[in-house]
């Protein structure tokens, strides 16, 4: 089964949110709407606090909650790209995949009635080489690949956060490079 | 989700509008509809998906030119006109040594800012703005009624001309600092007589005050090693109070997480713990807003005392070779006390030995840190002392810029391999060292217009030389017709303030203006109803927009052919060619061909004023960028044939260069290649250091200057509030705020550079920016992360909502840059302007001190601010329809 996912390295984000905003400029998204989110984590107590953020998306899970969820299979694996696409043909709207994806990934959008999300830029990867978020962001922090290239390019690298779902639910296509305070129970969500 | 509708104001069939205090449109439409331009509306056809590039579409580079300092590539899909998507730099393959040079997230939302909502789409009026009663107290408040482009040229035109002859050029008021003199009417004004301005250090705080004086550059600019230099050779980074991950977001960050990723050990000194040290993984020196001078003193003092019983930590050979003032060996021959920085720091004459606790007494800074920054500044480190300006836009830190100094000095950190001082990557800095590639002249420089005045000098008053209004009075000038005058900091000029008297009539903002970023928002917002005119030329929509009488349309920047200004304005090692994106939309115009327009009103001849056309202008810019071999030889950069010249419609000459004319301006960006080790690597000083007699520094020994005879005299001169300073630096303890007891600084966010952008719809969902607190101040205030909190000072009031934390000092309030005024009929900004509770006298140098403010925050316990993201404003006519 080919996996294709994202890599993020939380060590070089500085939270900037572009790989954010380029996803949703390059997706003509509406206000309100975003495939990719940034989130930022605080642990520690003055003067030795620090912080850290997540960068994420779809994982394009090898078990994804949102396939398994989904009524009419609008959501389904593209097995040759080894990513989780959506079919706007048969999609009804009915939002069982936002409720089942533990990331809260796929969301509904009013403009159309219909459920969307991260398709990998499956649409544009063959123009462009690599996704939208992964040539936009200024410190190199994301990569994309096969899960073998991934495996390969990012040895250390985590599925699990602290402030992450559990793994073992979808297990996710995604690899991960954090300090250690990203593993720290003890964190406190931080809003910018 | 909320309509608000105003005096005068009606509803345009694109939904809401408004103007003003209250000057808040709900957001009607999804951002990505582009109002009534129909390229604009189709660009933005499909949610949810993007097309690849059709046939016949084309990849153009975009002008992203704004208040960050960085220059970044951004570059859009165009067919026919209609703009389908961004993307940043691909031209080549990324790598350390030739990196991408990619954007941030304004730059993606560049096409959004410059062509959506928030464009000014044509000539406006205030509805009851006449020339004879100008309705002053309707502004900010009042609606706009759309005119033509030749009843409002004649009614600005017919401003000029009464205004000028009556009451002569002091009449006519430019109310920032810097404001938008690129863009042309700086030579329009100048032609017609001149104008009153201002005198704003703005970015750069303390540094406008000759820091050349001290024997490092004016502004501390451009004299760092380069970035491979850094990222090979450093030990040890020093980020002081700088956050260029978000306020120069671009490479600056990467290039200093290529020296982390290489082995540096990076230390933050600030009031916050910012999300550039977090990625650095630094250790932070917390220091409260505006006493970073005691920090230093106290450091330098650690050092002293370090050196006697540890050893092994100042640079004696450097102190006595390249330096004077610091002890009695090295005093300076025009010195006219015996006293000296050692001296000082051994409490020699004030009876107080300055070291870590003494410091950590006035700094908030823990006593063991100070030790510990001491003990990493020493001569077996190679350190580079990087800066931002945050530390020096504080009242009371006129002496900072020499105390950082000294520590360099101290331990000998300069003109080495690993080893510099100064500000790096913001405000313009590139990647350190000189410039590779020197952006051209567009030729105005060397223009001198044969215009006359439009008044007559034997019966209205001219222009006083080196008159202009300190920062801190703009809107005293206005509304009262007092300012404090003192020279422009920006030409290093520096006299004794005087109170003078001025009778404003016209207040002028082209592309910018006083609503921006200037001190005492909420006197701004009274003293704007005095004039009898007040006029914008913009393309979108800024702070004080809303404000004027008549508001015209000008191109936007990704509608111009252009280069990034400068040398200043641009990275060293490569530069952008800006292609505009399609002709001008709506009933957008030129700067010159308005200032062209009113000349011609006028009576005199554009030609006099404008002798070249803007295509002109841009060949000149382009044809004259040179590229250095790296020993100081430039060539010219393009290579410009015969025939380029007759298919551009311009004058000028073949020239040999390195890339073709064609090609720079379809790629988009020409950059050097580097390589660790090139020819190119620079080290700042070295020349001074390899012969301190034959390459001597600006300073009046040709040294750095630990005791700095003419830094005392110029600043005994010009104190604005009769402080006393010493040749070398010392603490000035600055006046306590009964009732106020946290100190706010502003941060740059990553929503807006300055304000630009701080309007603009997906900015402003993508971050909320709270203000931030420490989690022990905000206890005992009962405050919680998300509840909204009234932030007050003695000039005005913002309601914003709070974020509670461990990453800012205690005592210490984060009020971000970039939020705009929204005042309400209660006096309160919802908008969240920093520059809102700034205000009072100024003191020093008459700096721009926003960052150590002082305010008290409380719980709000009124109606909860309305989402951030909920609000836009935008400006269209009551009658927008009108053809």
């Amino acid at each position: 089964m080919t996996r294709r996912g994202f890599y993020f390295d939380s060590e070089r984000c500085v939270g900037c949110k572009t790989c954010m905003v380029a996803c949703k400029k390059k997706n003509n998204l509406p206000t309100g709407a975003f495939f990719r989110r940034v989130t930022s984590y605080e642990v520690g107590e003055f003067p030795v606090a620090t912080m850290y953020h997540w960068s994420r998306t779809c994982n394009h899970c090898a078990n994804p909650a949102c396939v398994r969820a989904c009524p009419t299979a609008a959501m389904y694996r593209d097995e040759e790209d080894g990513t989780v696409q959506h079919n706007d043909d048969t999609c009804i709207g009915c939002g069982s995949c936002a409720i089942a994806c533990p990331y809260d990934v796929p969301i509904l959008l009013k403009e159309t009635g219909m459920a969307a999300k991260c398709n990998g830029c499956i649409d544009t990867r063959p123009e462009d080489g690599v996704p939208t978020c992964v040539a936009a962001c200024g410190m190199r922090a994301l990569d994309f690949g096969t899960f073998e290239e991934l495996s390969e390019r990012h040895p250390e690298a985590s599925n699990q956060l602290a402030c992450m779902p559990d793994a073992g639910i979808t297990d996710p296509t995604v690899f991960i490079d954090a300090r250690e305070c990203a593993f720290d129970p003890n964190y406190r969500e931080l809003v910018l | 989700m909320k309509d608000i509708t105003l005096n005068g104001l009606t509803m345009n069939r694109r939904g809401f509008l408004a103007t003003a205090a209250a000057a808040v449109a709900a957001l009607s439409a999804p951002a990505t509809l582009y109002g009534c331009d129909s390229r604009m509306q189709e660009a933005a056809e499909v949610i949810g998906h993007a097309s690849p590039a059709p046939e016949g579409a084309e990849w153009k580079t975009l002008a992203c030119l704004h208040g960050c300092g960085q220059r970044c590539m951004n570059q859009c899909l165009v067919k026919d006109g209609i703009v389908l998507r961004q993307k940043t730099d691909d031209t080549h393959e990324d790598s350390i040594e030739f990196p991408q040079q990619r954007g941030c997230l304004r730059g993606r939302s560049l096409y959004e800012y410059e062509m959506g909502a928030e464009r000014i789409k044509y000539p406006m009026k205030r509805i009851s703005w006449t020339p004879d009663d100008p309705h002053g107290e309707l502004r900010g408040v009042e609606g706009y009624e759309r005119i033509s482009w030749d009843e409002a040229l004649d009614l600005v035109a017919e401003q000029l001309k009464r205004t000028y002859t009556q009451y002569g050029p002091r009449s006519v008021f430019v109310p920032t600092s810097l404001s938008g003199g690129r863009m042309c009417y700086g030579a329009f004004l100048n032609a017609l007589g001149g104008y009153l301005t201002v005198s704003d250090s703005v970015s750069y705080g303390t540094y406008t005050a000759n820091t050349d004086m001290l024997g490092i550059a004016w502004g501390g600019e451009c004299k760092m090693n380069d970035r491979l230099d850094m990222i090979e050779n450093a030990d040890v980074v020093v980020l002081y109070a700088q956050n260029p991950g978000w306020g120069a977001n671009g490479n600056p960050s990467w290039n200093f997480r290529m020296a982390k990723e290489h082995g540096a050990k990076f230390i933050t000194v600030g009031p916050a713990h910012n999300v550039s040290a977090a990625m650095l993984d630094a250790q932070w020196i917390p220091v409260l807003p505006g006493s970073d001078t005691a920090f230093l003193v106290g450091v330098a003092g650690e050092m002293v005392k370090l050196d006697e019983t540890e050893g092994g930590i100042i640079d004696w050979d450097f102190v006595h070779k390249y330096c004077i003032g610091f002890d009695e060996k090295s005093m300076p021959k025009d010195a006219k006390t015996k006293e000296n920085y050692l001296g000082y720091l051994k409490g020699e004459y004030d009876g107080q030995v300055k070291d870590a606790a003494w410091a950590s007494a006035l700094c908030g800074t823990p006593a063991e840190l100070i030790t510990d920054f001491a003990r990493s500044m020493g001569k077996a480190n190679n350190c580079v002392l990087s800066h931002g300006y945050a530390g020096a836009r504080c009242n009371g830190a006129e002496d900072l810029p020499q105390a950082y100094m000294a520590i360099a000095c101290l331990g000998g950190h300069f003109g080495k391999p690993g080893n510099c001082c100064g500000n790096l990557y913001v405000d313009r800095q590139g990647p350190g060292g000189v410039q590779i590639i020197s952006c051209g002249s567009d030729g105005m420089d060397d223009f001198e217009s044969p215009a006359k005045p439009l008044f007559d000098e034997k019966k209205v008053e001219g222009l006083i030389p080196d008159d202009f209004v300190n920062a801190l009075t703009i809107w005293d000038a206005v509304g009262d017709g007092k300012y404090m005058s003192t020279g422009d900091c920006w030409d290093g000029v520096y006299n004794e303030p005087v109170e003078r008297e001025c009778d404003i009539h016209i207040v002028w903002t082209a592309r910018d203006g006083g609503g921006r970023c200037t001190p005492n928002q909420t006197k701004m917002a009274e003293a704007i109803k005095k004039p009898d005119f007040v006029y914008a030329q913009n393309y979108v929509v800024s702070p004080t927009t809303m404000y004027a009488d008549i508001i015209l349309p000008a191109v936007a920047k990704i509608e111009m052919n252009d280069l990034p200004g400068g040398d200043a304005d641009h990275d060293r090692e490569m530069i952008l060619v800006y292609s505009k994106v399609g002709e001008a939309a709506y009933e957008a115009k030129s700067d010159q061909w308005i200032c062209e327009q009113l000349l011609e009103r006028l009576g005199y001849d554009p030609k006099d004023v404008f002798p070249y056309s803007e295509d002109q202008r841009f060949f000149n810019k382009l044809a004259s960028t040179t590229i250095s071999d790296g020993e100081g030889n430039a060539k010219p950069l393009v290579t410009i044939t015969k025939a380029d010249i007759e298919a551009f419609g311009v004058e000028g000459e073949p020239q040999k260069g390195v890339i073709g004319f064609d090609e720079i301006r379809k790629k988009g960006v020409y950059q050097v290649e580097r390589k660790f080790g090139d020819e190119y690597q620079h080290i700042a000083y070295k020349d001074f250091i390899d012969d301190p007699k034959g390459s001597p520094l600006d300073s009046a020994s040709g040294k750095f200057e630990f005791y700095c005879q003419a830094k005392a005299d110029q600043f005994n001169t010009c104190a604005m509030a009769g402080e006393t300073y010493k040749p070398y630096p010392t603490v000035h303890e600055q006046p306590v705020e009964e009732g106020y007891p946290l100190l706010m600084f502003n941060s740059h966010h990553a929503r807006a550079s300055c304000s630009d952008f701080g309007n603009t719809a997906t900015l402003r969902e993508t971050f909320e920016i709270p203000v931030t607190i420490n989690a022990a101040d905000a206890a005992g205030l009962g405050v919680n992360t998300g509840d909204p909190v009234l932030v007050s000072s003695p000039y005005g009031q913002i309601l914003r909502r709070a974020m509670v934390s461990q990453l800012v000092i205690p005592g210490a309030i984060d009020v971000p840059n970039g939020t705009w005024k929204r005042l309400g009929d209660d006096g309160i900004d919802r908008g969240g302007c920093p520059n809102t509770l700034y205000g009072g006298e100024a003191r020093g140098m008459g700096v721009s001190g926003y960052n150590n403010v002082h305010v008290k925050v409380e719980k709000w316990t009124g109606d909860a601010p309305e989402p951030d993201g909920d609000t836009q404003i935008i400006i269209e006519a009551a009658d927008a329809d009108k053809e």
